[in-house]
Order: structure tokens, then sequence, then C-alpha cells
């Protein structure tokens, strides 16, 4: 079997919180013992309600959490290995919020351009060129290099944020909810985008979304993820078919569809 | 709440124990307090005579350790320039003190909140913008200033009030005017947004809706609510007139401990300046303990940060 | 609709109004020297408390009259703004590094950072200023250099609790998450992506405390601890001319309005520049 590309062995993100003056603090578990393996070209589908750990589970990969148990492997190699540009250059994100994950005083060069600029890399000629090509990669006209993020669309936006990812070129790309913020009409393009480029640049990808809909439609695997623990992972028409979990089918059954054929499932 | 309020009493003892370091070693170092005890005219032995017999060639956490025990005791030890103990001046110039800074706040509230009530309830009307406008303008006059000016205008040449002194509460409408009226603005703006926000909320239009009278509206559903965050800015702003006492008391010659206060720093009568510098910071913690008390209560959120 | 608009012109309208008269203080201050009709330090005592030109024992060669020494006052005037100037401006300098940097590390880093830096606050706050100022000054001995040094150290308390909650919200938003996804380090992150979102702020409170550390600096000196004679501080003037308040209250009058306009300069202009670019920010 192939060695997967981003792989997660027990991790455990624990928080301490005191639950009054006189009594001990508890810990509550965002994570619990997770273990997940993303194997190149992978589309991953993370679901689960608010609250059940996804996004700390995203941080934690991102390196922008610390793990207090478990182990995080690129490539079967632990992610302390790796120093923080190593790690960047392989792990990049897409958050939710458009609107809160440009910085509105950067113009869209600067924000597309930053991974180039902290890891000082190339000439400024080289990044205005980077920039535009990641520009272009992702449907931005170009004129739009030096306007600040409050002038475009939340769509605009958040193609700005995917060029932003992707001009360090990673391997792996945690996808937060990238659509969930968007006007439905342009979510399916953004969404198309994302599925282009994967196979442009031969991307794996964690997709977190809460939208089952878009989840059935893009991963190939999904894990279902419920109070910080993976409580099924298969593939999508496995999940989608034949969920064994009490929860997954729960999760299934709450989902509103036109159609009320479009999921098919045995129990 | 409870445990709110515990956990704000453990920071409000540690702050005071900080502020009152701060203020004996502040203080300390102004000067060589056994050099002003011995005399201007004292060699070198006298002053080491001195030092030996006050205790002050101790280390001087020992001295500052001596010295909060017994301030807690009530002693402050003794004046260089009155005859009477620190503690004793203290208690005689305290009071004409909190009757200034309290006849003050009353002014500033009593004028505040009518103001701030009308203007809520007419928002951007003449009133409004005049309200605001002399509110503006008087945070820009200079209060000792305006405190001359007020003497001038109303004692001198109106003769309507007496020019200084405190003997009669008479003495104290210009000084409790002038100290008040630097608080009114942010108690007028307050009002008016606690006001603004009140008035706005459903529960108020489910009142109207009842049929109640619009004024019994007002008193009770909305003043109520508005007015309590301004209990909050009110205990701060007591603690400014506390400090802006100083000034006004210097202004009028009232003999309060902002007067006390600025006489000794000008004689380096250290005891005093210690003594009052402790005291109105424990004013400060006090008063601000009671203001975040109330800011709480009133808004859940912040027990829990 | 229409009280929406009617609040950005009277924005505008503090700005312009607020700006164009501290400029024309900061003018005077500049160019004092050409602009001063005598020196201001120069006595006669046999023109002594001469009236300004509006009264009738005027001398024409004194518009604004002589001070108790015979000191030109329209020249003490000008020079006074000088020193009003200097000290509102490095006093904000010192006081907005002080308390910027202090509220900008506690709402980065959080926890026991924050924990303490907001203790430092607390016991700051709990300390009423002027008291501490004179006793300071007492120690140092006065001048204008200890006033800006003192007021610069005590007045960092806005700065510190506004950049604080400033840079709390800034550290939420993704954009921060991104640029440390990205590898970009702390300092970095701080003064890049953080610094620019909050500074806004910052300019507001630095106008607001400009004009608290001309008031407090004018009571200083009129306590006879801050400017020493024969410096023209206005608060030093108006303490000066105290005796002569029964007959000849111009003397106070005239340092008074110029030291109420100067402040309601500078109040206009932050009033205006919130609102201009934070109005949810007005009460």
């Amino acid at each position: 079997m192939m060695t997967p590309i981003l792989e997660t062995k027990d991790l455990e993100c624990s928080f301490q919180i005191s639950t009054g003056m006189f009594s001990p603090r508890k810990t509550l578990a965002a994570v619990n013992g997770v273990s997940v393996q993303l194997l190149k070209g992978q589309v991953l589908g993370l679901v689960g309600e608010s609250g059940c750990g996804k996004s700390t589970l995203a941080k934690m990969l991102l390196g922008l959490q610390k793990p207090t148990k478990g182990d995080i492997l690129f490539d079967g190699q632990p992610l302390e290995k790796f120093s923080q540009f190593e790690r960047a250059a392989r792990v990049q994100p897409i958050f939710q919020d458009p609107y809160s994950s440009l910085n509105p005083r950067k113009t869209i060069f600067e924000i597309i351009t930053l991974p180039l600029s902290v890891h000082k890399i190339g000439t400024s000629r080289d990044r205005v060129l980077k920039a535009k090509e990641m520009m272009d990669l992702c449907g931005l006209a170009s004129r739009y290099l030096n306007s600040y993020p409050s002038q475009l669309s939340g769509g605009q936006r958040q193609r700005v944020a995917i060029a932003r990812a992707l001009v360090m070129k990673p391997e792996v790309v945690i996808c937060d909810e990238p659509t969930s913020a968007l006007d439905v009409s342009v979510q399916s393009q953004i969404l198309n985008l994302l599925m282009e480029l994967k196979n442009e640049l031969g991307l794996t990808y964690l997709l977190i979304s809460h939208n089952l809909a878009v989840v059935e439609h893009l991963a190939d695997r999904v894990a279902v993820m419920y109070f910080g623990e993976i409580v099924e992972n298969e593939d999508t028409e496995q999940i989608f078919n034949k969920p064994r979990h009490e929860y997954t089918q729960k999760l299934l059954s709450s989902v509103l569809a036109p159609d009320p054929n479009l999921f098919t499932r045995e129990v | 709440m409870l445990n709110f309020t515990v956990r704000r009493i453990f920071l409000v003892i540690l702050v005071a124990f900080t502020v009152s370091v701060i203020a004996f070693f502040l203080v300390r170092m102004s000067g060589d307090l056994a050099t002003a005890l011995a005399g201007e005219d004292a060699n070198a032995q006298e002053i080491a005579d001195i030092k030996k017999i006050y205790g002050l060639d101790r280390p001087l956490i020992i001295q500052y350790a001596d010295w909060l025990f017994d301030a807690l005791r009530g002693d402050f030890g003794a004046s260089l320039y009155f005859p009477e103990t620190v503690g004793e001046l203290v208690a005689m110039r305290l009071p004409t003190t909190l009757q200034l800074a309290f006849s003050g706040l009353i002014i500033s509230l009593l004028i505040g909140i009518p103001f701030g009530v009308i203007s809520a309830l007419k928002p951007d009307s003449w009133i409004d913008r005049i309200s605001m406008s002399i509110a503006v303008a008087g945070q820009a006059i200079p209060t000792f200033w305006m405190g001359l000016m007020l003497m001038v205008l109303f004692g001198l040449i109106l003769r309507l009030t007496p020019i200084s002194g405190d003997e009669s509460w008479q003495h104290f409408i210009l000084p409790a005017f002038t100290l008040g009226y630097y608080s009114t603005p942010p108690i007028m703006r307050l009002t008016r947004s606690g006001m603004l926000e009140v008035l706005a909320g459903d529960y108020i239009r489910t009142a109207y809706a009842k049929g109640l009278k619009p004024l019994r509206v007002l008193f009770k559903h909305a003043l109520r609510n508005a007015v309590i965050p301004v209990v909050a800015l009110a205990s701060v702003q007591f603690g400014h007139m506390l400090s802006g006492a100083i000034v006004i008391e210097s202004v009028f010659a009232m003999q309060g401990i902002g007067y006390l206060a600025w006489e000794s720093i000008l004689r380096n009568d250290i005891a005093v300046i210690q003594a009052i510098l402790l005291i109105v910071c424990l004013f400060y913690v006090g008063l601000t303990f009671i203001s975040d008390l109330v800011n709480a209560w009133l808004d859940p959120r912040i027990r829990v940060s | 609709m229409t009280r929406h608009l009617f609040r950005r012109i009277s924005a505008h309208n503090s700005i312009l109004i607020g700006g164009t008269v501290l400029g024309a203080i900061v003018f005077m201050a500049l160019f004092a020297p050409l602009l001063a009709p005598h020196d201001p330090f120069a006595q006669d005592l046999s023109k002594r408390l001469l009236p300004p030109f509006w009264m009738e024992e005027h001398n024409p060669k004194h518009i604004l009259g002589t001070d108790n020494l015979g000191r030109d006052y329209l020249s003490r005037l000008i020079y006074g703004a000088q020193i009003s100037l200097m000290i509102g401006v490095c006093t904000a300098i010192i006081s907005g590094i002080i308390g910027s940097a202090l509220g900008i590390t506690a709402g980065y880093f959080g926890g026991r950072v924050d924990a303490v830096i907001t203790f430092i606050i607390t016991t700051r706050l709990s300390m009423p200023i002027v008291l501490v100022a004179l006793a300071v000054v007492a120690l140092v001995g006065g001048s204008l250099h200890a006033v800006i040094l003192v007021l610069g150290f005590l007045l960092w308390d806005r700065y510190a609790v506004v950049m604080r909650s400033a840079t709390q919200q800034a550290r939420n938003m993704d954009y921060v998450s991104a640029a440390r996804a990205i590898g970009c380090p702390t300092w970095r992150v701080v003064l890049s992506e953080i610094f620019p979102n909050v500074v806004n702020n910052l300019i507001v409170i630095a106008t607001f405390e400009v004009a608290h550390a001309i008031l407090l600096e004018a009571s200083l000196s009129f306590l006879g601890l801050g400017v020493q004679p024969p410096d023209p501080s206005w608060g030093l003037m108006i303490a000066e001319g105290k005796e002569f308040l029964l007959f000849d209250p111009w003397v106070i009058t005239i340092p008074g309005i110029a030291l109420s306009i100067l402040v309601l300069a500078v109040n206009m202009l932050g009033d205006g520049i919130r609102d201009v670019s934070a109005p949810e920010n007005r009460n």
C-alpha cells in the first residue's frame, strides 16, 4: 500500500477548562484519538455537526494548534521533522469566510504573494509574474492585482484565497467549508474550480463541510466526526448508501433533499 | 456571580498591595527624610543620629513593612509641619474632600442624566446637538480656570456666592459645580446611548403596545435599565473627582486632603504625602471594584473572561 | 438616511474646523520668533499690567497688554503655544508607544501574558494621575522635560485598553490564521498583518490623549509643579495672574481661552477622525 501523503495517528487535542473556584479542572477533548489517512490525489471529506472538532483537527494539521497526543505524518515522516517553511510548503488552508480570510489593508498582490515574501522567494518582478499566473489559474482578472478585498465580491475573494493557498505549491489543501459563506450561484463555480485545480496540479484535499451534497459530489472518501472522534471512515458511496454507524445514519436522514430518492440508503 | 466576586476580591487585594508598594517607594525616593527631619543646618552626625532614631537606616523593605502595618492600624506617622499626627490630619480634612467629591458627583448626575435622557428621546434634534456641543466644549476648558472664572463671575462680580473657604454649604457650590462639570459629558453620553439602546428594545415596544403611558414606560422600564451602566461609570468618576479635588481645593482654598497633599508635596512632608496617596489609591481600587461588579452583574459575559 | 449623511458631514466639519484651528496654532508656535512682537521674557517693570486693546488705558505697542512683570502678553501667548503643543505631542508619543506595546502584546498573546498586562493596567488605573504626577515632579524638580516624561509614563492606559481589544478582534480573523499557516513569524504577523488594522484606533486615542496631556500640564504648571517660571506656559500664566483676579481679570482670561480653544480644536479633530473611520465607536 502506498504511504499516505498525510496521516494522523491517534491524534488528540485536549483543553483544560475550569468549572468553578473549588472544583478541579475538567479535560475537554476536542479531538480524541483521530486516525485518518489522505492518499495522494484523493479528496477526503470530513463531515460532522458544529463543534465536533473538525476545525481543531484542521488547525493541528496546519500547525496552528499543538496536539496533546498522537502523531501527524507527512509521507511517513513526523511533523516535528519539518521546519515551518517545509510544513507550509506542504499544507495550506482555504478558509470559510472570504471576508475575514483576506487582510482588508493589503492589496490582492500582497495577499497572494505573502508566502513568497515571507520565505524570500523570487525577486519582486518574479512575484508580480507569479501573482498574475495564480490569478489566471484561479479565474481572476489580473486588473485586480492592486485592488483591495473590499472591492471584490465573495466569490472573487475566495478565488484570491485559493490563489494564495496554491502559490507555495502545496501537496495538501485543507478546505474548511470553502463555499458555505458564498451565494448558492457562486458555490458551484468555486467547487468546480477546486476540482479543476486538483486534477491539474495533482493536489490532495481534506474537504471539511457540513453540506453533505457538496461532500457527496466531490469526495472520494468520507470520514464522519462526532464529538471529537471519527465514527465512520469509508468510500463515499459506502457512506451515503450503506451507512453503518448510527450517527451517520442520523446525519444523512436529517438532510432535506428535493428528491427523497437522491439519498438511497438501506438500513 | 459569586465566583466572579471572589476572584475579583483576590485581584483587588493584590492591586491594593502593589499600589501601596508604589506609593511608599515613589514618595520615599523623593527626598532624604532624614535630612528633611534634621533641618537645614544639620551636620552629618546629626543626620546619622536622626536616621537611627527614626529607623531610617534599616533596609527599605523593612521600613515599607513597618509603614504598611502601622498604616493598617491607622498610624501614618508624624507630619513635619503640623502638630497633629498624619492620621489626625487626614481624618480632619478627608470629610471636606469627600463632601466636595460627592456634591460634584451629584451635580454631574443631576445635569448629565436628564440631558442624556432628553437627547435620547430626540436624537439629532437641536437640543441633542446643543447639549452635545456644550459637553464637548466643556471638556476643553481647564477645570482650574473654570473655577477661577466662576469665582470672578459669581463671587466677585455678582456676589452671589462666597469666594473661597469651606465653612458653609454655600462655599461648596462653585467648587462642586466646577468639579462635577468635567464628569457631566461622559455621564450624558452614556445615558444617551444606554437609553437609545433600551428604547429600541422590543420589550419597550411591547409596553407601548400594551397601552402604558409613554412617561410611565420611560421611567419604569427604560430608565431603570439604562441607568445601571451609569452607576458603574459614576463610581469611576467619583474617583476622578477625588483626584481633581487637588486642583479645585487649591483654587478655592478649601481645607481638604487635596489641598493638604499639594502643600505637603511642596514642603516635602513625606509622611503626609504617602498617607494621602495610599488612601486615594485605595479609594480608587474600591471604586473600580464596585464598578466592575456592577458591570459584571449587568453583562454576564464579563464574568467568564 | 439623512441622519447618517448628517453625521458624515458633521464629521468632516469637525475635522475641517478642528484641523484648521489646530493648524493655525501650530503655525503660530512654529513661527513664534517671527510672529511675536516682543521677547516673551523681557521684563519692564514700568509697564506692569497694561490692559489689552479693548480697554481704555491700553498701550498700542502691547496689543494684549502686559503681565505683572511688564512682559508682553501676546508674545507670551504665542510662545506658550510651543510649550502646550510640545507637551501634548511628546507625551502622546511616549504614552502611545508604551500603551500600544502593552495592549497589542496582551491582545495578541492572550493567556498569562494578557493576565499580567491587565494587572499592570488595573494597577495604573488605581492611581490618581494628578497626585502621582505631582509627587514625582516634586521628586525630580519641575521642568518641561520632567512633565513630558512623567505624563508619558502615566497616560498610556487608554492606549493599552483600546489596542488590546482591537488586537484581540484582529487576532481572531482568518487572515491571521492564514499568515501563520504560511509560516509567517510572529513579529511579522503582529507588525504587518495586525497593526495596520488597529492603527486607526491608535490615531483617535492619540488625539484625545494630546488634549489630555495639554490640560494636565496646565494643571501641574498652575500648581507650581510643572513648567517653571519664567517659561510662558499658559497654565503658569494663569497661576501668576491669580493675584490680580479682581482688578485685572484679563491676565487669567486670555491664556484660559487659548487653552480651551486649543483643546477644543484637538478634540474636534479626534471626534471627526473617529466618526469617519469607525462611526460605531461613537459612544
